[in-house]
């Protein structure tokens, strides 16, 4: 088995233990550590699928999209804990069950 | 020419014009001057494109290119079988028109610089004046029908933003029954009727020609023969001429431009006397100078279609000029005087341009009509834009626009009413103003060529503006003091004469009034350029009678039709220097004594009807239609029933709205499993 399938079982592992957790648990920072795993599971993909392509070359184009992916996480990350900091200081709670505003 | 100087024209104003919130932020001053500042720079470079043209060459980045020369910058839409290009040309016309733009606008803000001093949205006035000017810019110095059209629409919409300036809709800014932001949107709409027409010509003369070029479309005259066999040719340039007539106020899209006074009265000046309006003339000499080799070269074929539309080219115009003139002898406000005036005045150059195209089998005719147009439309710029910014600086004494309000200002305003004078000796053709040049080179050429339905028509109308001029004048600055302006005096606010930048505004313009009319021989030199380039030989052009000073002087002062002139004046003159200068005749009792004049009277105040006759239509009419619509369609149970219905479906959708968190991420892993399983069906 080349090296690209174990990086596409790990990445599809990665991505799947990531919607588990944003499914599974109620506290929203665990939610976004979810979107973490979820987004580096995406990230390994990318690398695997280039690897799949033509194993004895480090593709250019798939690394750069992964940087920049990674960059966005970073901002992502901020914002979304920004957000988080904004909920609990209007609702006191983290609880996503709770935070029921939106609905008819 | 400095460098890319006809670049710089316009492309300095448009930057300008976004810049000012940031200068607004440093100084008010500084905004202001920076304003003005680019208007003369762009003027110095318009200035400097003259020799080029005189010359007949031009050189760019040390190589020589001949006039006319089309200076193309970037390929715009780069695509196969749709080249377009970006480009300014240079030529006779176009540098002719640039500087007329960029000059009277440099005189026109600096005399804003005091008029529109503590006005709330002064920002926004030099972003939309500076804009304006790059539009215009831009309109006149463009290469192609395209590029043109993008000015068109930027004036467009600078006139409009212009004239609803005082969008919160005082009462002391309404024009009769319209508040301003009315009065801009008519004048939106208005001229937005001629454009669609403009724009549809514009792309069927693309399909048959595959190009919006000026020069190739003077070259490659093939399309107008396709056009002309298949016998569409007069209707698309008639069509085209839509845009002109709605720009220029023309019949019968005149409606808009005495509504359009409702801004201030440095745009009304620039825009609505100057400039602007001169886009409609501009485009027709365009044409002109595009259609004269295709007839040349093929004029059995094209001979008919051309005729049909310089013949409704002439009709319009002098018509237009009778009826706008009419109307301008009644109206009761100064502005509304002015803008019929500028109404009657472009149908002159309208009627003589298109007298020009008539004539095209006559070199000379040609040329002198095509001269008698552009002279006149320089001398209309001059003296219009020194008769509004006159009575801007009336307004800015009194506050008031009305002639009731006026009266007896001569004492008060010595200045002004000096100026004035000037404009108005040019506006009624008064030699040695500019205006006597112009307006007696026009009926002079209709006159020697045997256009006489059309001489007599502008004569009469001739004879109308001297009387509405002095009328005019007479009612400002003669006779008793108004109730209003006395009450001013008790109140303390006596009317004054303007400060330093609008008196040397002013002081400028009335020099040009007096000068550029005896200049009118030069512009046979500025021009001949390009009627060389559309093949009229240097030596017709030496011999015509308007080439030389003297035999211009000559000719039109030793004639027999100065005596025309003369009796003109007299016969215009008369009636309104007894009414409203010396008083000695009582314009009420005349009026109330003949029932005919009264019906004639309530007739032109009524402006012929016309206003009426479209806002019955195109306003009320669609306002009843819409309401009809309103009370039998969605009052009577139909839209109740669609109201129900549209509820009834939400309530079934919304309730996958749970609000939990969990549950929506669900719906997305769904659908990418979901997706996942379609994609992997596809391809397997």
């Amino acid at each position: 088995m080349s090296i690209g399938y174990i990086l596409l079982i790990t990445a599809a592992i990665l991505f799947s233990i990531g919607i588990a957790i944003i499914l599974a648990r109620r506290n929203l920072i665990r939610i976004i550590i979810g979107m973490e795993i979820a987004a580096t599971g995406v990230n390994i993909n990318f690398i695997g699928l280039s690897l799949l392509k033509n194993p004895y070359l480090i593709d250019p184009l798939a690394h750069t999209i992964v940087i920049i992916s990674i960059l966005l996480d970073g901002a992502l990350i901020g914002v979304a804990l920004a957000m988080t900091l904004v909920v609990y200081r209007k609702f006191r709670t983290l609880d996503v069950d709770k935070i029921r505003k939106l609905r008819w | 020419m400095l460098p890319y100087a006809p670049w710089m024209v316009w492309v300095l104003p448009l930057i300008v014009a976004f810049t000012h919130p940031i200068w607004e932020r440093i100084s008010e001053k500084l905004r202001d001057w920076i304003a003005v500042g680019v208007a003369f720079v762009s003027a110095i470079f318009a200035a400097s494109m003259i020799p080029d043209v005189l010359n007949g060459y031009t050189i760019i980045n040390g190589v020589k290119y001949p006039l006319p020369y089309d200076w193309v910058f970037a390929k715009w839409i780069p695509l196969p079988g749709l080249e377009i290009s970006a480009g300014v040309l240079i030529d006779s016309l176009s540098v002719f028109m640039a500087n007329v733009v960029a000059w009277l606008c440099s005189f026109i803000f600096l005399y804003s610089i005091e008029y529109m001093h503590g006005d709330r949205g002064i920002t926004r006035y030099w972003m939309l004046v500076n804009f304006f000017m790059g539009s215009m810019e831009l309109l006149v110095m463009a290469d192609n029908l395209l590029v043109m059209f993008f000015g068109w629409e930027g004036v467009g919409f600078a006139s409009y933003a212009l004239i609803g300036y005082w969008y919160l809709d005082e009462k002391k800014y309404w024009i009769g029954p319209y508040s301003p932001s009315h009065c801009g949107m008519k004048a939106f709409v208005t001229t937005r009727i001629g454009d669609v027409g403009l724009l549809a010509s514009i792309i069927m003369i693309y399909l048959y020609s595959h190009t919006f070029n000026f020069l190739q479309l003077a070259h490659n005259y093939s399309w107008a023969i396709q056009m002309a066999r298949e016998g569409i040719l007069s209707l698309v340039l008639i069509l085209s001429l839509l845009g002109p007539i709605g720009k220029s106020a023309q019949f019968p899209l005149h409606v808009w431009l005495p509504e359009a006074m409702a801004g201030p009265t440095t745009v009304s000046a620039l825009i609505h006397a100057a400039t602007m309006v001169k886009a409609g003339v501009y485009y027709v000499a365009r044409i002109l100078l595009v259609l004269y080799p295709i007839y040349i070269s093929a004029h059995n074929i094209v001979a008919g279609a051309f005729n049909t539309f310089f013949l409704v080219v002439a009709w319009v115009g002098a018509f237009t000029a009778f009826l706008a003139a009419s109307m301008g002898c009644v109206s009761d406000q100064i502005k509304k005087v002015l803008a019929y005036s500028t109404i009657s005045q472009l149908g002159y150059m309208f009627s003589i341009l298109g007298v020009a195209g008539l004539l095209m089998s006559h070199q000379e005719a040609f040329i002198e009509s095509y001269i008698a147009g552009v002279s006149h439309l320089m001398s209309h710029a001059i003296f219009k834009a020194l008769l509004f910014l006159s009575a801007g600086a009336i307004g800015h004494a009194i506050e008031s626009y009305m002639l009731k309000d006026m009266g007896g200002l001569k004492k008060y305003m010595p200045k002004t009413f000096i100026f004035m004078a000037i404009g108005c000796f040019a506006l009624a053709g008064i030699p040695p103003f500019n205006g006597f040049w112009s307006k007696d080179l026009i009926l002079h050429v209709l006159y020697s060529e045997n256009m006489l339905a059309l001489y007599v028509l502008l004569a009469v109308t001739a004879i109308l503006t001297v009387f509405y001029t002095f009328r005019m004048f007479g009612l400002a600055f003669y006779g008793e003091e108004s109730e209003y302006v006395k009450h001013l005096i008790e109140e303390g606010h006596k009317p004054h004469d303007p400060g330093i930048y609008m008196s040397l505004s002013l002081a400028v313009l009335s020099i040009g009034a007096l000068v550029s009319g005896f200049f009118i021989p030069s512009l046979i030199d500025l021009f001949r350029n390009s009627f060389m380039y559309i093949g009229i030989e240097n030596e017709i052009l030496n011999e015509l009678p308007i080439s030389s000073y003297i035999k211009f002087y000559i000719s039109t002062l030793i004639n027999p039709l100065i005596g025309v002139t003369a009796l003109i004046i007299i016969v215009g003159l008369t009636p309104s220097y007894m009414t409203f200068i010396t008083y000695k005749w009582s314009a009420k009792d005349i009026i109330e004594r003949n029932v005919f004049l009264r019906l004639i009277w309530k007739f032109l105040y009524n402006r012929w009807y016309i206003n009426t006759i479209y806002y019955l239509i195109f306003v009320d009419g669609f306002k009843a239609f819409c309401n009809s619509i309103f009370n039998n369609i969605e009052c009577n149970g139909s839209g109740e029933l669609l109201k129900k219905g549209y509820s009834s479906f939400s309530n079934i959708v919304r309730r996958v709205q749970t609000g939990f968190l969990r549950v929506n991420m669900a719906y997305i892993a769904w659908g990418l499993i979901i997706t996942l399983i379609i994609y992997l069906m596809l391809t397997v």
